[in-house]
């Protein structure tokens, strides 16, 4: 009886001892060997069809992720590497990117996540393959691509070492596989420190100003209702969570008007239908709605809107708070032109907050909070 | 039958008394007139047993460290044996929290059979949360869904070798012999209505799962243990974010489920000092199934109970810690891949029965807990990037008082005050109720 007892014993501890297993180094470092790859394929040129544009251009890694190029501020959109075309929606930053689910519906029937302002690209590695090819972006082709990337030693070496020495024998592969690096840098905690003053208050090593302090408040909602003081921008950018990313990832249209000194440089007269005006979509109830952007770095990735319409944060806010109400933009001087797609504006959340100037600076400064640290000295 | 039993027994006694001569045979033959009804009480206790099919629960018995209404089979004098449990309760948060809501939380029926006094057969199976309904089941019901509506299972299912007090073998699926409440969730063996976090989120009660556990006790020096051999978890399985990513990897109690990896299981005992039970266990082995390799899991805990007069000290403090965690963040389903890495935490129980210096059953014992849990400690990257974390991170302050108008019913009253690290995440209160016994 003794004797099998001990059996027993001795066999769960054998088990024991073999579950030590080998160690994961080689799942980490292949995923570091991509990021690496990645980087390189990010901040590579020659990766345009003429070598003047990379995927930083428009996602400067010294700039928030956003295109910190004067023209493309002013205009409200990023210039293609032609340096002729200009694209007509403004280039959303790629910093905490990789936060946003899958496009797909949620519990309640509603479109969410997914990648570009319409949500077309499922994830971050598709996303990754349109702005290469894009003849208003890189306006290379997949071809273009993977030669540029074939000749190029360094980048050809690793290539062959992370996805086998026979990854350029198939373009399309060695194109996924492209994408796949680039995707993969877009997950490293260079996109997403979560170091800013929110996350330190938020670990208990910030205390707010009083006016940041306010701002939160605000941001999360105070007053009675609508058009008493309460901006409750938790609604689509939610924040009671460990690292919020100050956003739900549905789509909304905000009634933002036609940028006119866009389609003036652009020459695109066509109504921005959004999601709704997806091929695949197609749904007259979502015309003009655009993905809700994280909040993260928004106060140093100007212009904002889905067409860059606006240059300064605290017009944001005020836009919301006085779009119905027969606000002045403060930019212009002049009302807020009409909503470019007016059917479908949200009036419940927004246009008439009855926010004071006061409160609407105390938002901007809580908005302000929420840069990461790298890059506070870029807060105007 | 007893009747002429009795009545043969007294003749003898009278015909042996009329020879007696001393005192001393007289004050023998009264002993053992007594030893004889004392004995008639005992085959009429069994003899009613019988009648009915139905042992009542000895709320003190425990066999291998479970409840009393799990052990009940161990106990029966029949082969046939029925027991089970219940609660329910209703939990009013503040704060944002949701509307209050009523539970059928468990209704739980044991069913033992002892083939044999050597080869035992004891079951639970379980209806939580009221249930279940084919609508439920058609939206992806489930323990581990969040949409969960109910769901019926086999908590546990298995055969048990009895072969020596100091060794004895399990096998089929059996309940994981660590922390305080796994092995003891019957609802009038806490004094809670919700379960400590700790015993939750990183040994995640209620948690089964198939495998051989062997068992014994050593009552000469106080100690019992547990060893075997488990199915392991699943964390490369739990989408559902790394605070929560232990409870959410035990193997799904329906269906079939992989066991493709396995892990040691073993708990060690004292109970040689009056009032006391101190001891540890551990989890060690595999920490995924399926893809993703190289990955293990220690979780452990130490543990204590101290009972003197109506005072009763329940502590518990428990971690884990997640090895090469990196590949179970490259291929779990979350936008970006992160995978818990380690996780603390420990409760403070103490209770005292308000009505343990009364000569009565009925007990009220007031008790206050102090619960904190760091599920996720440290997460890690795909990348391997290790990052010190507070998410998830809790503190719930707990006091109550229960009531007992019988040692198996209970009735409890608790507010809970939970409290998060993240200074983001709104701090709420829980005001609940609830019932419960045993049988």
């Amino acid at each position: 009886m003794r004797h099998n007892t001990i059996k027993i014993i001795a066999s769960s501890l054998l088990a024991f001892t073999l579950f030590s297993g080998c160690n994961g180094d080689s799942v980490a470092d292949a995923n570091n060997a991509k990021a690496k790859l990645g980087k390189a394929l990010f901040l590579d040129k020659n990766l345009s069809y003429n070598g003047t544009m990379a995927c930083a251009t428009c996602h400067d890694l010294n700039h928030a992720m956003v295109d910190s190029r004067t023209a493309s501020f002013n205009n409200g959109a990023s210039t293609g590497a032609d340096g002729t075309s200009i694209s007509n929606r403004n280039a959303p930053t790629a910093a905490y990117a990789a936060f946003s689910p899958d496009f797909g519906v949620d519990e309640e029937g509603e479109y969410i996540g997914g990648e570009f302002l319409d949500g077309r690209a499922k994830d971050l590695k598709a996303q990754a393959k349109q702005p290469l090819t894009n003849p208003v972006e890189m306006n290379s082709s997949i071809k273009g691509v993977v030669s540029a990337v074939k000749a190029d030693t360094t980048l050809n070496a690793q290539m062959k070492t992370i996805y086998g020495v026979e990854i350029f024998d198939d373009n399309n592969r060695a194109y996924d596989a492209i994408a796949d690096s680039i995707a993969t840098f877009e997950e490293t905690v260079e996109f997403a420190p979560f170091d800013s003053k929110f996350d330190r208050w938020n670990e208990g090593s910030y205390t707010f100003t009083p006016q940041e302090a306010e701002g939160k408040k605000l941001f999360e909602g105070q007053g009675q209702g609508r058009g008493e003081g309460r901006a409750r921008c938790i609604v689509c950018h939610p924040i009671n969570e460990y690292h919020p990313t100050f956003t739900d990832y549905s789509y909304d249209n905000l009634g933002v008007p036609v940028n006119t000194v866009l389609h003036g440089v652009n020459g695109v007269t066509a109504v921005d239908n959004g999601l709704g005006g997806r091929k695949d979509i197609n749904n007259g109830l979502l015309y003009g709605a655009f993905k809700v952007a994280t909040l993260r770095n928004i106060a140093v990735t100007g212009p904002y809107m889905h067409n860059g319409i606006f240059k300064k944060l605290k017009t944001v806010v005020h836009f919301y708070n006085t779009r119905d109400t027969g606000g002045i933009n403060p930019e212009t001087n002049a009302t807020w032109g009409a909503p470019e797609v007016p059917l479908t504006v949200n009036h419940t959340e927004l246009g008439n907050l009855g926010l004071s100037d006061a409160q609407e600076d105390a938002i901007v400064a809580f908005l302000k909070t929420l840069t990461d640290k790298k890059f506070e000295h870029l807060i105007p | 039958m007893k009747k002429t039993i009795l009545s043969l027994s007294a003749m003898a006694l009278l015909s042996s008394t009329a020879f007696a001569n001393t005192n001393s045979e007289i004050a023998e033959l009264k002993e053992k007139l007594a030893d004889i009804e004392s004995n008639q009480q005992v085959l009429i206790d069994e003899t009613s047993s019988l009648k009915t099919g139905f042992d009542t629960v000895d709320i003190s018995f425990s066999h291998n460290g479970m409840g009393p209404a799990a052990s009940k089979v161990y106990s029966s004098k029949t082969p046939l044996s029925i027991g089970g449990y219940g609660d329910i309760y209703v939990k009013s948060p503040d704060k944002g929290q949701g509307k209050a809501k009523a539970d059928v939380n468990h209704f739980v029926a044991y069913v033992g059979y002892k083939f044999s006094d050597s080869i035992i057969l004891n079951t639970e199976l379980e209806f939580e949360h009221g249930g279940s309904n084919a609508e439920a089941a058609a939206n992806g019901g489930g323990k581990n869904n969040a949409a969960a509506e109910g769901y019926a299972i086999a908590e546990f299912m298995y055969l048990d070798f009895l072969i020596d007090k100091t060794f004895n073998v399990e096998i089929g699926k059996t309940l994981i012999p660590m922390g305080l409440i796994n092995l003891r969730h019957e609802p009038v063996l806490f004094n809670t209505i919700h379960k400590p976090l700790v015993e939750l989120f990183i040994i995640p009660s209620t948690w089964s799962a198939t495998g051989v556990n062997s068992y014994g006790s050593f009552d000469d020096i106080g100690i019992s243990y547990n060893a075997g051999i488990t199915q392991a978890l699943e964390l490369n399985n739990a989408d559902n974010g790394t605070s929560s990513q232990i409870e959410n990897s035990v193997a799904s109690p329906t269906g079939k489920t992989n066991i493709v990896k396995v892990a040691f299981v073993g708990r060690l005992d004292y109970t040689g000092v009056n009032g006391l039970l101190a001891g540890a266990s551990i989890y060690y082995g595999d920490a995924t199934q399926g893809s993703v390799r190289g990955s293990s899991a220690l979780i452990y805990d130490i543990h204590a109970v101290y009972q003197l007069s109506g005072f009763k000290l329940k502590a518990l403090y428990s971690a884990s810690s997640i090895s090469n965690a990196e590949n179970i963040a490259s291929k779990i389903d979350s936008n970006p891949n992160s995978s818990m890495k380690s996780s603390n935490g420990y409760y403070v129980n103490i209770e005292y029965d308000v009505l343990a210096s009364f000569e009565t059953t009925q007990k009220f014992p007031l008790f206050i807990q102090y619960d904190h849990l760091n599920p996720a400690a440290t997460v890690v990257d795909k990348f391997g990037v290790t990052t010190g974390s507070n998410i998830g991170e809790t503190t719930t302050t707990t006091f109550g008082v229960n009531y007992f108008p019988q040692e198996q019913v209970t009735f409890k009253l608790d507010y809970a005050m939970t409290n998060f690290a993240t200074a983001s995440k709104i701090d709420y209160n829980t005001l609940s109720v609830a019932l419960g016994f045993l049988f």
